[in-house]
């Protein structure tokens, strides 16, 4: 097909130039892409919107979808174009020329005068499709944002604290946000009474809590950490309280039970200033030595210490006691009968439980083992002490009774003395000499034989007409073990009795000493996280058996003022 | 860009946060401290500080992106570096708290960090996704052109109408003037078409109603076509009818476009607000700790 194209174009001028070019191909192009024999550039218009070919008749339009064109005045996609037709296309207006000789078709093509007005007299709406447009906004939020966390959690709770106690309190009571926000977590339940007095601990601004604060509620109560002379002792007075009691703290945990705390020394503990004694720990299960005992030890009362297991222990207190009789299931011989024991009719708690009253001759040995030495008069008693009152006892009681007028059959007659008439010296002299020697002879008795042997060491001096006797002195051993904590209330639990730890029925003699080795506690408790060993058992870290702080170490105060005194010249 | 935002430079980004990461909980893991996990142990201020410094950085991407003439690196890789970055920022701050929280400024400074990188975590799989849903649909034209293709189609509807009785003018007219594109933050999000129309009642008034989708216009047009008994006006009624048609689809393209744009752009809203009363509660979380040591 050779096809006649003819532009027109105003110029700046407004004087419309034609320009001619002859176009020989089958397909003549109409569309935005530079291959296109009819070239428009215009976004609406696609690459390849149209093409003109030949028919019989003249032009075929074709639009390629969805591009359509206006072929006068009327919309479609297919068109056969006959000499004097409108084609609108976009901006374009093509028009259908006489074709010239030679020419098998002629167009012109032209910018279409009625695009360029503006639709008709209906504009259009303005669209809000944006966010922007539809009244978001980033800038006034984000202003907001950093103005009102910077307010309401720092500067306002910071200008109350700075105006001092009353400000901070009367902030805290009201509805707006205090310094009770920058609680990273709760105090413990010991503290509860702290929990809206921040400045308590809290005394300086940009300061760490000091040490002044916990004294000033436990300056009375607090005692040192360790021993005086412990090797980390002095370390320990220069730390700071909060380093292990952390408070706000998840899980709440006031004590540190970290066995680290420990073990950072025991584990080899000579590395550390420890002398030979002392052996290494790692954990309950893992590595820990067998308990030592503090026993009292006659003659002079000494604590001694040893340990359990070693070898058969021996606990000198001089009494004569044995458990195995008095823990006889079938009962023991009493003045009221056949009594089967208990371990409690003896060992009675202390009021908190944790461990036992003393024991007490007239109290848990007097019911049975009475001090009586008289058939006649069974209420009348040796006190129970000193073995010259005992005498002082038996003489009184004999010469009462024989001066007036008794008589037994193992004592001199002291023949009848009517009532009213008095003695002569020598009878009365003679009198009294019969009451000593009943009272000597009672005495080798009780003392030797039937009630005071039965529990002492009974030794006798002295002439026969002036024995004397000698008791060995008892003193029972009350804290076996005082450097670990021990509850025995928190142990009365299940199946447990006295007997699974201390083996009191097998012990016939009274220096036997009845303590439980480790082994007896591993049964049931682990090591720091109880899982040792692959048992499951009850945690046990250090702290649960050996305290800071013990009320047998020396308070704490005097030397806190030391180290206090101390940090106040460094700074 | 999408694309290589993620795997720019052969995701270094990517490598450098999983360092840290790894890194961070080794050393939660390692550390072991005497009293539980909290933000006072070396370890818990030296994750803080991290995680603070990495908070202040990523916010600077804001200003790095205003700032064209920067040579502090190309865009892209700051993109790429704050959305790999942002992320490590999760495991860094979390094992800062000790996963200890509670209802405290400290826990809302930590709630608002993980709501900036949730709204951070939205932005980045609409970025990945949303540029070939808007280029689809725009299929190379701009919003701008495809205004213009609608007025054109009006201009050719108008013209056809004026050859036509003169309530087919006036109807064009009204859908034209009736025509809505967006509106309303639900109407761009949710694509709506809140577009009306006056159409010819019965007692020669006239009623608007809604017109979704040129679906009115087109019932009306349809209804016209069926009364029609004149061969010319029927052909028109038909040529309207397609004009109509195109025009739906080409307002259909709009707006999706609006709503594509819409949700590339809504998690910004969030982001950067947040953002800033995130670094108001981060001053306030680190002042009030030193405060109350």
């Amino acid at each position: 097909m050779r096809i006649l194209i003819r532009t027109l174009e105003t110029g700046t001028t407004g004087v419309a130039v034609a320009r001619d070019r002859v176009v020989e191909a089958d397909v003549i192009g109409f569309g935005r892409a530079t291959d296109q024999q009819i070239h428009c550039n215009d976004q609406r218009i696609g690459l390849q919107h149209a093409k003109f070919t030949r028919s019989d008749s003249g032009l075929l339009l074709s639009c390629i979808p969805p591009a359509q064109a206006e072929v006068n005045g009327r919309l479609c996609r297919d068109a056969s174009l006959r000499v004097g037709d409108e084609v609108s296309l976009g901006p374009m207006l093509i028009k259908v020329l006489e074709a010239p000789v030679d020419f098998d078709a002629a167009i012109s093509v032209e910018h279409d005068a009625r695009e360029s007005k503006a639709a008709d007299d209906a504009p259009l709406p303005a669209f809000a499709t944006s966010l922007e447009q539809v009244g978001w906004r980033k800038r006034p939020w984000a202003w907001a944002g950093i103005t009102i966390t910077l307010l309401l959690g720092l500067i306002l709770p910071w200008f109350f604290v700075g105006r001092g106690d009353a400000s901070a309190a009367w902030l805290r009571a009201s509805v707006l946000p205090s310094d009770m926000q920058w609680t990273s977590g709760a105090l413990h339940s010991a503290h509860g009474n702290l929990e809206v007095e921040c400045e308590a601990c809290h005394a300086q601004p940009f300061r760490r809590v000091r040490n002044e604060q916990c004294l000033d509620c436990h300056a009375s109560t607090l005692h040192q950490h360790v021993p005086a002379d412990h090797p980390a002792a002095a370390d320990m007075t220069a730390d700071r309280c909060t380093s292990c009691h952390v408070e706000h703290d998840e899980p709440s945990n006031l004590v540190q039970l970290d066995t680290r705390i420990c073990t950072d020394c025991h584990t080899e503990p000579q590395n550390h200033g420890a002398g030979e004694k002392a052996l290494p720990v790692t954990d309950f299960i893992a590595q820990h030595p067998d308990f030592q005992v503090s026993l009292l030890t006659a003659p002079d009362w000494k604590v001694t210490r040893a340990r359990l297991g070693e070898s058969t222990l021996v606990e000198k207190s001089n009494l004569e006691f044995t458990h195995a009789a008095h823990l006889d299931p079938k009962g023991i011989k009493a003045p009221q009968g056949e009594v089967v024991m208990q371990c409690a009719d003896c060992h009675t708690p202390s009021e908190s439980g944790t461990s036992f009253k003393p024991i007490n001759m007239e109290q848990h040995c007097g019911s049975c083992h009475t001090l009586g030495f008289d058939p006649a008069e069974p209420q009348r008693k040796v006190p129970h002490g000193e073995p010259k009152l005992v005498m002082q006892t038996l003489v009184d009681h004999y010469s009462r009774r024989f001066l007036s007028g008794y008589s037994d059959s193992l004592a001199p007659a002291n023949g009848v003395t009517p009532p009213g008439a008095s003695l002569s010296a020598a009878a009365r002299a003679r009198v009294l000499g019969n009451a000593q020697q009943r009272a000597n002879q009672v005495a080798a008795d009780i003392f030797e034989r039937r009630v005071c042997a039965d529990c002492h060491t009974v030794t006798r001096e002295g002439t026969s007409a002036e024995p004397i006797w000698n008791v060995a002195p008892v003193k029972l051993t009350q804290t076996f073990m005082p450097k670990a904590h021990f509850d025995h209330a928190a142990h009365a639990t299940g199946e447990a009795t006295c007997e699974t730890c201390h083996a009191a029925t097998d012990s016939k003699v009274a220096s036997d000493v009845l303590m439980p080795q480790i082994k007896v506690c591993r049964d049931c408790h682990g090591g720091e996280t109880g899982t040792e060993g692959g048992q499951v058992r009850i945690a046990s870290p250090c702290a649960s058996c050996h305290v800071y702080h013990d009320e047998q170490e020396p308070k704490w105060v005097p030397v806190m003022k030391k180290v206090i005194q101390q940090a106040a010249v460094r700074e | 860009m999408h694309e290589s935002m993620l795997s720019y430079a052969q995701r270094r980004y990517l490598k450098v946060a999983i360092g840290l990461c790894a890194l961070s909980i080794v050393a939660y893991v390692w550390h072991d401290p005497l009293s539980p996990p909290n933000g006072g142990t070396w370890l818990g201020y030296t994750l803080g500080g991290i995680g603070a410094a990495l908070i202040l950085w990523l916010t600077a991407l804001g200003v790095r992106k205003r700032s064209y003439s920067s040579s502090l690196g190309t865009l892209r890789g700051w993109t790429s570096a704050h959305i790999y970055l942002g992320l490590a920022l999760i495991v860094v701050a979390t094992l800062h708290t000790g996963f200890q929280f509670g209802w405290n400024l400290h826990t809302l400074c930590y709630v608002l960090m993980m709501i900036v990188i949730g709204s951070g975590i939205f932005g980045m799989v609409v970025y990945l996704r949303y540029p070939q849903l808007m280029s689809s649909n725009r299929a190379g034209a701009k919003p701008d052109v495809l205004l213009e293709e609608i007025n054109d189609l009006d201009q050719r509807s108008l013209r056809v109408a004026n050859e036509m009785p003169r309530r087919f003018g006036d109807v064009l007219r009204s859908n034209r003037e009736g025509t809505r594109i967006g509106g309303s933050t639900r109407a761009i999000l949710g694509g709506l078409d809140l577009s009306t129309i006056n159409l010819p009642s019965a007692g020669g008034s006239s009623q608007q109603v809604a017109n979704p989708e040129q679906a009115a216009l087109l019932d009306w047009l349809a209804d016209e076509l069926a009364r029609s008994t004149d061969g010319e006006l029927t052909k028109r009624i038909g040529d309207l009818l397609s004009v109509i048609a195109t025009r739906r689809n080409q307002l259909r393209r709009l707006r999706r476009d609006a709503q594509i744009r819409g949700w590339l752009e809504i998690w910004l809203y969030v982001h950067v607000p947040v953002t800033l009363a995130l670094i108001g509660t981060l001053i306030a979380h680190v002042v009030s700790v030193f405060l109350y040591w």
